[in-house]
Formats: C-alpha cells, structure tokens, sequence
C-alpha cells in the first residue's frame, strides 16, 4: 500500500501549535486566585483533502475541544490556523461565516444536535439559504432533496417533513451529516459521530462518511477512543492525552507498531480476538489528575518512567518515515544515558 | 410507552408522517393542533379552566348587549336585593349591579391581559437575551431583574400610579407590566442558559446562523411553555393589583372595574349594610377568573414537566396503572435539568 502521505497534495487545513485555556469553574469571580485548565497545549497537524485524519484520545484527552476550537465554538488561547496555506483571520466581518463555508463540524450525539421542534427540511434548508445563497423555495427543494440522496436517506419524500423523534439514531446522524455538507465544506470534523449510534448501523455511517470523502475530495477529521475504528477507517491517525499529541504517523505503523506506552496501552485496552492479552500494570489504569509542570504528562501513569520524564517532556522523536512519538524512550542512545 | 417517554416536546403517539408529501403537511398541522387540544384538555382541571374564563371573555367581549342599563345610572330603586329587573340589585345610589358588573369584566380583563401581555414581552425580550448574551451584558440584565424581584411590587405601583397624570387604562396596564415582567424574566433566564449550551443551538452557530435567528428560532420555541405559564401567572397578578389599587381609591374610579365596584361597596358600607349582593359578585369574580387560569396553568404545567402527566395514565387505564411509579418517572431523568431550571 502506498503511503497516503506521500501522494497527498498540500495541507487544506494547517493547524499550527492550538492550546486552549480554560478558567476553571468557581473561580472565575476571583481576581486573585484564578486556576486554569489547560485541555489543549500546543497541538498541532495538518488535514489533507480527500483523505482521513483520525484524533484518537481517552475522555477528557482534549479532542473534542480541538474539534470545537475548529469549528469556533470556541475560541484559541494561542496558535493559529492556515486554510489553504492562508492563516485564517476571524477579525474581520463575515470572516466567521467565510470559514465555517469550508469548515464544518459533524456532532456526537445526533439526539442532541437536532432541534426537536424543526423538521429535517428546515435543518436543511437554513445552511443552504445562509452559504449557498438559494432563494427560490425550487432551488432550496431540490437541494434538500440532492443532500437527503447523498446520506442515502431515499427517497427523499419520505424523510424531508419528518421530525427528528420520527427517526432513528443512524437516520438523525445522517441528518446531520447532510446539514453540515449543505454548506459545501472542504473541511469536514466529526466529534466521535458514531459512538452514539447502534454497534449495527455504526459501519454503514462511518462507510458513508468514507464514500463522502471519496467523492467530495473532503478532509476529514475523525475524532474517536476508539483505536481499532482508526486503523479502519483513517489514512493517518494521532493519538492524543492529556491535551497534547504523543504519537502520530500512518495508521497501520501506529496501531501495529505502536511507539509511545500510551498508545500501546491504548492498543492493549481495545478488544481484539486474535492476539493474546498481556497484563496491564494496574498503575497505569489510574488517571493521574493535577499538575504534571513541565515533565511529561504520562509519566505518572507509565510503566517506564525514567527520572528524566518528571523533568521534561520528550520532543517528538521519528521513529520512521511520518511517524514519531514524543517518549525518552526513543531518544538516540547518547542522549539516552546522560 | 413510547407517548410516555416522548419526553418534553408535545408529540407523538407513534404517528407516521410524511409518506404522502402533498398533504403531509397539511396534516401534520392539523394533527398538531389535535394533539395539543386533546393534550389540553384531557385533564378536567385544565378543560374547566378554559370554561370558565371563555365564559369572562364572553362576557367582556357582549357584557354591554347582554344587560342594556347604563353602569352609572342612577335610579329611585336605592339598596335593592337581586330581582328580574335588577338581577344583581342595586347599590346606595340605584345603580344596577349587574350592569356594573358587565361593564367592568370588560375593563378588569383588558387591562390585566394588556399588562401580562407587555410584561411578557420584556421578560422574553430580557430573559432570554440576557440569559443567551451572558457577559457583562447578561449580567446587567440580570441585576436589573433581580432589583425589580426585590422591589415590594404593590407598594411600588401605589407610589407611581398616585403620581400619574392620567389614570386610564394604558398608564395601569404599563405601571402593572413594569412591576410584573422580573418573575417570568428570572425563569426565562434560567431555562435559557441551559438551552445555549445545548448540542442544536451549538449545530446552529456552526452552521453560520446569526445570533437574532438563534434566539428566535432554535431557543424561543422551546421557552414558550414557560413563557405562556408566566403570561397565566401575570395575568393573576395583574387583577389582583389593579383591583386592589382601585380597592384604596387610587385607579380611576369613575371607570368601572370590578376594583372600582369594590371601593364604592366599601365607601357606602355594603358589608354593614348587609347588601350582600353589592360586593359579593365582583369578589367572586376576581376568585374565579383566578382560579380558572390557574387551572389552566396545570395544563400548562403538563406540558413543561412530563413528570406530572399523571392525568395522562389515568386515561390509559389499568395497563398503565400497573406501572410502578420508578418506571414511569425513569425515562424523564434528563428532564430533571428543565424542572431545576423552572425551580430557579
């Protein structure tokens, strides 16, 4: 298989060294003694068109925030991001609207994302009205229509005037799933769509979002906990904790040949029939909470730690073609024993 | 049990819609309406509720064709029991009762529907703008509710409506809405935080809409409930307070309202008197217009917090009986956010 890195053209989406700071709750009023939550600390990757990006993270990793701080629901603490090889300026009116025409965000829970009180035409039709510029109630008809066939959701009639409690999680998310296409995005994130959804309908959306990319020449970020789906569905996976990626590289080397403990605990958690189960240090099932400081943010949790981990965190080390993991244990041997 | 676990929103009972296109809306409309009719009044509270005040707003809208006598017309019939030709007797001066009566159901209702309507509007307009903008802006807004919450309201219209130029209808509708609207405001505020951080109205702000547009098409519908609840309790607020400034003397009381009947019964001495019938029907009418929106209310209340839908099991009879009560209030947990909230 050819390495996707090499025939993809340049990066759609450049994401450039996100952080995000949260003010930590009840102590927002303070003026002294404000804390701070850092969910994202200097992320950074590249999307590509046509091809699957996954973002692979246990709750509370920070992935779900980069995806919203992609899709500006939430604005960056620092770093920046390039579309098309131009850093995005929100500054400037309508420059929001402008990059959420090429940015759109698929949410996790379909029961939620959808408001009960609007029919699928209406969800629909509003991103059509607002980013394609359609007027006339023809045009707008025949849009929703085109989109409702593009998720499968056929024939169109029967589901245009439906209510989202009139259908299933697979349809809604499908739902979903046209409305953010109905802006005509290049860029498409999707927050964990299917972990909501029945073990049984979970391929058929994922395999639609795989055809959409196919088609449309989408970037897609895909944003799961779950590792194995990553390795099916995405070209290139990175896998984040604790707010920051610690490995990343082409799928099959990073679920084959996993570099960072981290990841290959990740590996060893995920149900997996034909291979053998090693014991997992119990240690590292615990989350470590509080402040790592400088060292690295697994240390506490892994089962190599070196003094040299509670002072600094690894930079990244290749370990391979595109693929590199931030861990000491990598390092070039001189480094290694000092 | 799908109609038990349909949740918040007023809907289904397993309904297919939308396999015919042509007509499919024009029934789901219809159905719609049928639905919340049934909804309304399938609990006898909420269907004598609607009665008793269509009855009222009979009354408000013909009082005048029903009894033709002038309000204000005296005559030599002084301190008459109820009889055919005054059928509510008449008071010191022999004015007919009855007469005023109509007349003032007119006037009572106006300006208390008037006032619940505007203090409605400045609830909605602050409590959910305030509680959507948050910030600074937000927390301005709430302060504001919160000064006019603290504000003992019925002294606080004694004091403007003294000051008044003009005693008419307008100046007591806006004085009752400005002492009205920072309840429902509150209420408003609180549903609405918890509505803008919710997946859909987030969906919305990706999807590039406007703020306005957010506001009034992705949170509104789901505040009106409480909207149409706060509008019930304003409305009850609004005849208590304006009957009771006409009561001390403060309202116009050359207009008729059923306040302005209390301060004359109560300026002649009615109760001393004895003439029973003189103050007896226009107290009786502030009780049961009262009474009957907050019958309505309960309706109100069915649709907004499906925990107390108990009216709805007991028309489904013995089958749904048998459940026991964790297995009704079970698949409502996530209401419980909607029932804090309305708490605040």
């Amino acid at each position: 298989m050819d390495n996707p890195q090499e025939v993809a053209g340049p990066p759609l989406l450049d994401v450039v060294n996100v952080s995000k700071r949260f003010v930590v709750r009840g102590s927002r009023q303070s003026v002294t003694w404000r804390r701070h939550l850092t969910a994202v600390d200097g992320v950074s990757f590249s999307l590509r068109a046509g091809e699957i990006t996954a973002l692979v993270g246990e709750s509370g990793s920070g992935k779900s925030t980069v995806a919203r701080m992609l899709s500006r629901l939430e604005t960056p603490s620092g770093g920046y991001v390039n579309l098309h090889g131009e850093r995005v300026r929100f500054g400037v009116p309508g420059g929001r609207r402008a990059y959420l025409r090429q940015v759109q965000l698929i949410f996790q829970d379909p029961f939620a994302s959808l408001n009960p009180v609007h029919t699928v035409r209406y969800h629909l039709e509003r991103p059509l009205r607002v980013h394609q510029h359609l007027r006339s109630q023809q045009d707008v008809e025949r849009g929703v229509a085109a989109l409702l066939e593009e998720v499968h959701l056929t024939p169109p009639s029967r589901f245009i005037d439906c209510y989202p409690h009139q259908l299933s999680g697979g349809q809604r998310q499908r739902v979903a799933i046209a409305r953010a296409l109905a802006v005509g995005p290049k860029v498409v994130l999707a927050d964990e769509p299917v972990s909501m959804l029945d073990v049984s309908i979970r391929l058929g959306v994922l395999n639609l979002l795989a055809q959409l990319v196919e088609e449309r020449g989408l970037a897609l970020m895909y944003i799961t906990h779950d590792i194995a789906s990553a390795r099916y569905f995405a070209a290139t996976t990175h896998v984040m904790y604790s707010g920051q990626l610690i490995e990343s590289g082409p799928s099959e080397d990073v679920t084959q040949s996993p570099r960072h403990p981290y990841t290959q605990l990740l590996l060893e958690s995920s149900p997996d029939p034909t291979r053998s189960r090693k014991r997992i240090p119990l240690s590292a099932l615990e989350v470590a909470h509080g402040n790592i400081g400088t060292g690295c943010r697994f240390q506490p949790r892994c089962p190599y730690a070196m003094p040299r981990c509670a002072e600094e965190a690894s930079p990244r080390q290749a370990v391979g073609g595109t693929h590199w993991a931030a861990c000491w244990l990598l390092a070039p041997v001189p480094a290694d024993g000092q | 049990m799908s109609a038990i676990s349909g949740g918040a929103a007023p809907v289904p009972v397993g309904t297919r819609v939308g396999s015919k296109k042509r007509y499919a809306a024009a029934r789901q409309s219809r159905d719609r309406f049928v639905r919340f009719w049934r909804r309304l009044t399938q609990s006898r509270k909420t269907f004598a509720g609607l009665v008793i005040l269509l009855i009222f707003l009979l009354i408000a809208l013909f009082g005048p064709w029903i009894d033709s006598q002038s309000p204000s017309a005296m005559s030599g019939a002084v301190l008459q029991g109820p009889s055919t030709a005054h059928w509510l007797g008449t008071t010191q001066t022999g004015q007919d009762v009855a007469a005023q009566l109509l007349d003032g159901t007119r006037f009572t209702l106006l300006v208390s529907f008037g006032a619940a309507a505007v203090a409605t509007v400045i609830a909605l307009i602050i409590g959910i703008g305030g509680g959507y903008l948050g910030g600074i802006g937000g927390e301005v807004l709430s302060m504001l509710s919160n000064c006019f919450l603290v504000i003992p309201a019925l002294p606080l219209v004694i004091v403007l409506a003294g000051y008044l130029p003009n005693k008419g209808g307008i100046s007591l509708i806006l004085v009752l809405a400005l002492t009205g609207w920072a309840w429902g405001a509150r209420i408003l505020r609180a549903q609405t935080l918890s509505l803008r951080r919710r997946d859909f109205v987030l969906a919305a702000r990706v999807a590039g809409e406007r703020s306005w547009r957010i506001l009034f098409s992705e949170i509104l519908p789901h505040v009106m409930p409480i909207a149409a609840s706060g509008f019930v309790f304003t409305v009850i607020f609004a005849i208590v307070t304006q009957s009771s400034l006409a009561f001390l003397g403060l309202g116009d009381v050359t207009t008729w309202s059923w306040g302005t009947m209390l301060y004359w019964a109560q300026n002649n001495s009615a109760l001393g008197l004895g003439a029973w019938w003189w103050f007896v029907p226009p107290g009786l009418c502030i009780g049961l217009v009262g009474m009957a929106l907050a019958l309505i209310n309960f309706g109100i209340d069915d649709f907004v917090n499906p925990r107390l839908r108990v009216t709805d099991l007991r028309r489904r009879g013995r089958r749904a009986a048998r459940l026991s009560v964790a297995e009704v209030l079970a698949p409502h947990a996530s209401d419980s956010a909607v029932v804090e909230a309305v708490g605040k």
